[in-house]
């Protein structure tokens, strides 16, 4: 071959890979953050996704009632059967979250836990269960979520009055936090009717109770 | 002078012409990458305030949950329309069945520039007074 034909041949293949390193500078470059995009769906997501638990009754998922309990045993007995039945499918998602904070609270005095008569305590259990289906069917294979609904805990004569509980898809921590959305609710009972349930039930003289218990439901989203 | 050698020079010509081409249309291919990812992430975020506007404003019944009633998206749609953007709103209960169908169908594979972008978010639509229906609100926006 001439030396001018291989001489052009060195020059093209020198173009050529300009060209190459250009195309994939191109390929592998992101006009936009990825990320940025899918926190501002997810964020907007996770509204939609709590304005719609405040709006959708137990009833659109098959209902939801649980049995009321003594000494953590179902009362499953013929006779009361029914009356111990409790039947809550006219009420919203957001409204059995608040209600649940509100006949579950957990009280603490020293750092232990205090184990109470709590005539409700399936409902905890058996919400969760429901809501985890429920949000499996509106969220899940999107993203991964968190709800969380907890109470400001209540300091009470030495002793911390509380309801926190959590559900969620995923187990894996190493994935990435999308967003974090909360609504807050207040307890649907007066302050004076709370003030006789915690004293009537833990015991606790409640003399400095705030004027509104705030239920915090808050959900975060995370990368799938 | 040199002589032109057809054999060898030609074929050298030919080779560095054939390569130059491959590489110029692996450029213009990934460029086309480019610029389909960003319209892509225009195309879904223009979705994401449209589905948002929906929701939050022409469709809403009260506070958190929709309507299912098409004449105020009709004067929605005629809004975007002037802009050049083509509308397909679509309501599914969570089990798939659609509720309310509004706008043309979109195709995803048609145009190949700006393939049709659709979001969908999770709302409630309204029943009566005092129940709502949890469903999906999926938009699609085409130019």
């Amino acid at each position: 071959m001439d030396e001018r034909g291989v001489g052009y041949i060195a020059d093209m293949l020198v173009f050529a890979l300009l060209i190459s390193f250009a195309s994939l500078f191109l390929a592998g470059a992101s006009p936009i953050d990825p990320k940025i995009e899918s926190t501002r769906y997810a964020a907007s997501f996770a509204q939609s996704t709590l304005l719609a638990l405040q709006h959708s009754t137990a009833d659109e998922f098959g209902g939801f009632e649980y049995q009321l309990s003594a000494f953590g045993f179902e009362l499953n007995v013929p006779v009361i059967w029914k009356s111990a039945k409790r039947d809550l499918r006219y009420k919203t998602l957001a409204q059995l979250l608040v209600e649940d904070a509100l006949l579950n609270l957990h009280v603490e005095a020293g750092g232990i836990e205090l184990e109470m008569l709590r005539p409700n305590q399936s409902m905890e259990s058996r919400l969760r269960e429901f809501l985890k289906e429920v949000l499996d069917k509106l969220i899940g294979g999107r993203f991964g979520y968190r709800l969380t609904v907890k109470t400001l805990p209540m300091e009470l004569n030495f002793s911390r009055v509380y309801f926190e509980t959590e559900i969620k898809n995923f187990d894996d921590m190493t994935q990435q936090k999308l967003c974090s959305e909360t609504i807050i609710s207040t307890l649907p009972i007066s302050q004076e009717e709370l003030a006789r349930l915690i004293q009537g039930v833990f015991g606790i003289s409640t003399s400095e109770l705030e004027p509104d218990i705030a239920v915090e439901i808050t959900l975060e989203l995370w990368s799938p | 002078m040199d002589q032109l050698s057809v054999g060898e020079d030609l074929f050298a010509t030919l080779t560095v012409v054939g390569l130059l081409c491959l590489f110029i249309a692996a450029l213009m291919h990934s460029y086309h990458l480019y610029a389909e990812r960003m319209n892509a992430y225009e195309s879904f975020d223009q979705a994401l305030n449209i589905a948002e506007d929906i929701k939050n404003r022409v469709l809403t019944a009260s506070p958190g949950s929709i309507d299912l009633t098409t004449n105020k998206l009709e004067d929605y749609s005629k809004l975007l329309a002037r802009e050049g953007i083509e509308l397909r709103v679509e309501v599914r209960t969570l089990g798939g069945e659609v509720l309310l169908a509004y706008g043309p169908e979109q195709k995803p594979l048609e145009g190949y520039f700006s393939p049709p972008c659709s979001v969908s978010l999770p709302v409630a639509v309204a029943r009566d007074q005092r129940s709502a229906q949890l469903c999906e609100l999926v938009v699609w926006v085409g130019k």
